[in-house]
């Protein structure tokens, strides 16, 4: 692909160009070579440092290329060229004929620097190990984990036939590297786990043809989409070594196909003023393959002890022909039906047909129970109105309502059908001169049929806690949720934003499960910006959101009358417990650009945020275990600092000379403390990688170059 | 394999170039009368698309700004007539000077139908024709000297601007997503105008890894990919709305280890400050994900794929 993105490129500059010059094109841009250098020394684990961009000591060399005439014109911009964030983009097209356009887009994810593995071969598909239990970490390997993605593709647009007009996209994004995996030891938690670096080698490949017919007053088009996704490995083997070193199997997503037809239509200047939209599309995804026929494990009802060895899994069918088709159809009609109301009445319908391969597993050597799987389709409905009335210049009022059907056809176990009711309203209003405000309210209500009201045979019945659970994606809820937002300029060139945003979730009769969530939100900002002088912005950002749940803890074996019960009063073996998490946000930040001279051009920037989660805990006074309050939940401060001069010795040379300061910090319970290792009984040890052990950095970032105009 | 690529582009940019500059230089054309006074703004748009169609009359001038003959006869005194874009007219009175040519581009199909129509956005409020200076944005050091396309939407999607800027986020300050790679801003029939006809399948035209179909698959997820995840940033990893495993207790409230209580007795240090021998392997690093780690579905057989853990 490299070749091919290359050849195109200077193809189409020289067969491009004599066109050009008999049409007098006017080229204008700049070059920049120059350098950069980091100094992460303190940094154990520098991948969150390094994460999607590249700031790895080297030379920076990039472009940005214009071409006009009369008839013609092409932006040719290149960034980062051979480093591992390199971005590549020629645009270009005749004004009124034709436009395309080529890029290249590299991106890298980094996840893990350093760690370690007891493994060989992490990354790829096959981590073999022998000599198990391998506790002692200095004999394992290091591991790094991360991938390099690029994405080249481009489009050509021709309009010459005016109003219609031909499309076709492509682009194709490979993925080579690794990402964090992990698995179960057995099948059971208690028996420790490994981490895993699963491969990820992918190419997408994605085509899309379009012809359509636009004018001012209707616009209608049709397009078909194609997108296959490769993968080299469809699952990693890896040496169990709790199960006697066997070797156990984790499957990775297969490869797809994806097609989709669109039917576009737009016709504008309809009666009141109207415009009628619809959209149509069908769409079909298949992922085909062979269905495992083992497992590592030891037979149901086996004595402990007994070795591990693949069993089989008996599925019904050996292939898997997984295939999902949906189709959408949208209609919204805008009206102004009398001067200074807009109104715009619509409708959505989303049907998903899951028509892949019922599978039932009846091994009975690797457990008593057949094992199905729920192909999963569903329907929603959406419509609703939203009218808009300008009561005078400077006020404006709108309402609507909204209605989603979402119609599970009976096939996810707990929850049928959900019906979501929303109304809002909202008053803009730019009556003071200078100001402009708007507060929005909305309401939602969502009804669900709930499945499981009858779950279990009573409460000595484990099923039976199913009645008290709910689904906060599906379940019951109403919902409250407020909206401000205030833009004042107080003086010329002065403007300050503020934006305020509240949510209220209240899902109802919830007994086990999420009970309620609320967000509040507040951001403000000052921005001062004299063209012909300094400007500056100024932010600060803070955000507060809570979750209340309860669950109940049922005793192994369980004890007492209704275990299963949690309207029972509590026992020290069953009982109800409630969470409480809190997540806080908070953000600060200053940018100052500062002509110091015509020739001397400073710009500042500093920014600092900090998140602070939590985690409480209420546990009725009979229990003995303690939880413990977690005060430490994804907390991390960022500060950074970037300072940067260009100083013009010239129309035509400039040099750039910047500096940037980065901190992180991250304090969290998952991870604080962090060991390699987790030495149980009988193989029942858990190995770990080092993802986020030590994710903390300071850098300093020092970058400079020169630009020559023209 | 980059610096073989790097090595080819400065050839073909070197080549390229010096072909380029072998053309002869445009020939200056007739500067609009518009220009005496509004040299700035003449500048401005002299090589765009907007210039090459202009002429000594100003012609691409007064399409947007309205008649200027008076204007012009009385060197400025009078005001041109019938400006679209003067200060308090409504958006779409705004938007009326721009969508007189441009309303039967392909992308502003579906422009009356969208939020941004709707909400009195006009397309000044987002295209800077003039190229006037915008306001400096504070962020961090990013490798991109590109324009990033969410310092505009930001001015307005404020909560969204600040969620770019958390520890889990879509690299769009780094310039590697736009906002307009999600979401069509120019009018979309979709909520929040995402390009896609639903959210999965936006999240989908690049995580095709996760398109599936999978043989067990997990029904949250089928439905739609915001139940567990936030696509702008988060606080907690991998876009998580909430951190694991409380994310995942909020809905697995039966069995016996998804409903039991994961504090800091359960961590690698616990709460007395003293380390834990056995902290929960259902608890520490990636929590639920440990063992639980095809979330999005999985095609291992029988009980491995049940219970998403192969």
């Amino acid at each position: 692909m490299n070749k091919k993105l290359i050849s195109i490129l200077i193809a189409n500059l020289f067969l491009a160009a004599p066109v050009f010059a008999q049409d007098s094109l006017k080229i204008s841009g700049s070059v920049n070579l120059g350098g950069i250098a980091s100094d992460d020394d303190d940094a154990v684990d520098p991948s969150k440092l390094n994460d999607i961009r590249d700031l790895s000591d080297g030379v920076l060399f990039g472009w940005d290329i214009k071409g006009r005439s009369s008839a013609h014109w092409f932006d040719f911009f290149g960034e980062n060229i051979g480093r591992d964030d390199q971005y590549i983009n020629l645009r270009g097209g005749s004004y009124g004929r034709f436009k395309y356009r080529l890029f290249s887009d590299s991106l890298t994810r980094n996840f893990l620097e350093g760690g370690l593995t007891p493994y060989a071969g992490a990354g790829t598909s096959n981590h073999t190990a022998t000599g198990w239990p391998l506790l002692n970490t200095t004999t394992w390997n290091s591991v790094n984990v991360g991938y390099d993605r690029r994405d080249d593709g481009g489009y050509f647009e021709f309009g010459g036939l005016s109003p219609w007009y031909f499309r076709v996209d492509g682009n194709q994004v490979t993925t080579s590297g690794s990402k964090l995996g992990a698995s179960s030891h057995g099948m059971s938690p208690g028996n420790g786990y490994v981490d895993l670096a699963f491969p990820v080698e992918y190419t997408t490949k994605n085509w899309t043809v379009e012809g359509g017919y636009a004018t001012k007053r209707m616009h209608f088009s049709a397009s078909w989409m194609s997108s296959k996704f490769e993968t080299d490995n469809t699952k990693v083997n890896w040496t169990n070594g709790f199960w006697s070193s066997g070797t156990d199997t984790t499957y990775l997503g297969a490869g797809n196909e994806y097609t989709r037809v669109a039917l576009n239509g737009t016709i504008r200047q309809l009666p009141l003023n109207s415009t009628l939209a619809a959209r149509y599309t069908k769409d079909e995804l298949e992922s085909s393959f062979a269905v495992g026929q083992t497992v590592l494990g030891i037979a149901a009802g086996s004595p402990s002890g007994t070795a591990a060895s693949m069993l089989a899994t008996g599925p019904n069918t050996p292939n898997f022909d997984g295939k999902v088709d949906n189709e959408t159809f949208t209609l919204a009609l805008t009206s102004t039906p009398t001067r200074g109301l807009d109104t715009r009445i619509y409708m959505n319908t989303l049907e998903r047909e899951d028509d892949s391969t019922h599978m039932a597993f009846t091994s009975a050597p690797v457990t008593s129970t057949t094992y199905v799987n729920e192909p999963y389709s569903y329907e929603k409905t959406n419509y609703g109105i939203d009218a808009f009335f300008r009561v005078n210049k400077g006020n404006r009022v709108g309402a609507g309502w909204d209605y989603l059907d979402m119609d599970r056809k009976d096939e996810r176990y707990d929850y049928n059908r959900s019906k979501d009711r929303t109304w809002w309203l909202e008053w803009k209003t730019s009556m003071l001169e200078n100001v402009s405000a708007r507060v929005k309210y909305s309401n939602l209500d969502r009804s669900s049929d709930f499945k499981l009201g009858n779950a279990g045979t009573g409460p000595t019945d484990a099923n039976y806690m199913f009645r008290f659970q709910s689904a906060f994606d599906a379940g019951e809820l109403k919902q409250d949720k407020w909206k401000f937002n205030l833009d004042v300029t107080p003086a010329e060139f002065l403007d300050v934003g503020v934006e305020f945003n509240l949510k209220d979730n209240k899902y109802q009769d919830v007994v086990l499960g999420r009970q309620n969530d609320k967000r509040r939100e507040i951001y403000g900002s000052v921005s001062y910006g004299d063209p012909s002088a300094w400007r500056f912005t100024v932010f600060g950002d803070y955000e507060k959101v809570e979750y209340e749940s309860q669950h109940r803890v049922v005793g192994f074996p369980p004890g007492g009358n209704e275990p299963y019960n949690p309207i029972q009063p509590d026992t020290s073996r069953n009982y109800n417990w409630q969470g409480f998490n809190e997540d806080s946000y908070y953000a600060y930040g200053l940018a100052i650009d500062w002509p110091a001279s015509e020739k001397l051009k400073l710009t500042a920037s500093l920014m600092h945020y900090k998140t602070d989660g939590s985690m409480d805990f209420s546990t009725p006074s009979v229990v003995t275990a303690i939880p413990g309050n977690i005060s430490l939940y994804d907390d991390t401060k960022r500060t950074a600092i970037n300072l940067k001069g260009t100083y013009a010795f010239s129309k035509t040379i400039s040099l750039t000379a910047g500096y940037a300061y980065e901190k992180f910090e991250y304090a969290d319970a998952q991870f604080d403390g962090y060991r390699y290792t987790i030495p149980g009984s009988n193989r029942q040890d858990s190995y770990l990688m080092g993802y986020y052990k030590d994710p903390n950095y300071k850098a300093n970032i020092f970058y400079g170059w020169v630009t020559w105009k023209f | 394999m980059h610096h073989r690529l790097a090595a080819k582009l400065v050839t073909a940019c070197a080549l390229s170039l010096a072909f380029l500059w072998s053309a002869p230089a445009m020939a200056q054309g007739t500067e609009p009368v518009c220009n005496k006074c509004h040299e700035e703004n003449n500048d401005s748009i002299k090589s765009t698309g907007h210039g090459a169609g202009n002429d000594a009359n100003g012609k691409a001038c007064q399409s947007c700004h309205g008649d200027a003959t008076e204007h012009v006869a009385s060197r400025g005194k009078k005001p041109v007539v019938g400006d679209k874009q003067a200060k308090g007219n409504t958006g779409a009175q705004k938007s009326e000077a721009c969508m007189s040519c441009h309303a039967g581009n392909r992308q502003l199909g579906f422009w009356e139908a969208g939020k941004h129509a709707q909400n009195d956005v006009s397309c000044s409020s987002c295209h800077n024709i003039h190229g006037k200076v915008k306001n400096p944005i504070a962020q961090p050091y990013s490798t991109t000297s590109r324009t990033i396309e969410a310092d505009t939407c930001g001015t307005c999607h404020k909560q969204v601007r600040n969620a770019t800027m958390k520890p889990s986020h879509h690299p769009i300050l780094e310039g590697k997503v736009k906002c307009s790679d999600c979401h069509n801003p120019h009018g979309a029939l979709t909520q929040a105008m995402v390009k896609h006809e639903s959210v999965n399948q936006q999240c989908f035209s690049c995580h095709a890894d996760k398109r599936g179909p999978f043989m067990f698959g997990h029904p949250p997820v089928e439905e739609n990919c915001l139940s567990c995840h936030t696509p702008h940033g988060s606080s907690h990893g991998k876009l998580l709305n909430e951190k694991v495993p409380n994310l995942c207790q909020d809905c697995h409230v039966q069995g016996r280890h998804p409903t039991a209580f994961y504090g800091q007795n359960q961590a690698w240090i616990g709460a007395n400050g003293q380390p834990v021998t056995t902290p929960s392997t259902r608890f520490i690093s990636r929590s639920c994900l440990n063992c639980h780690n095809s979330i999005h579905g999985s095609n291992a057989p029988t009980n491995r794929g049940r219970y998403l853990i192969r």
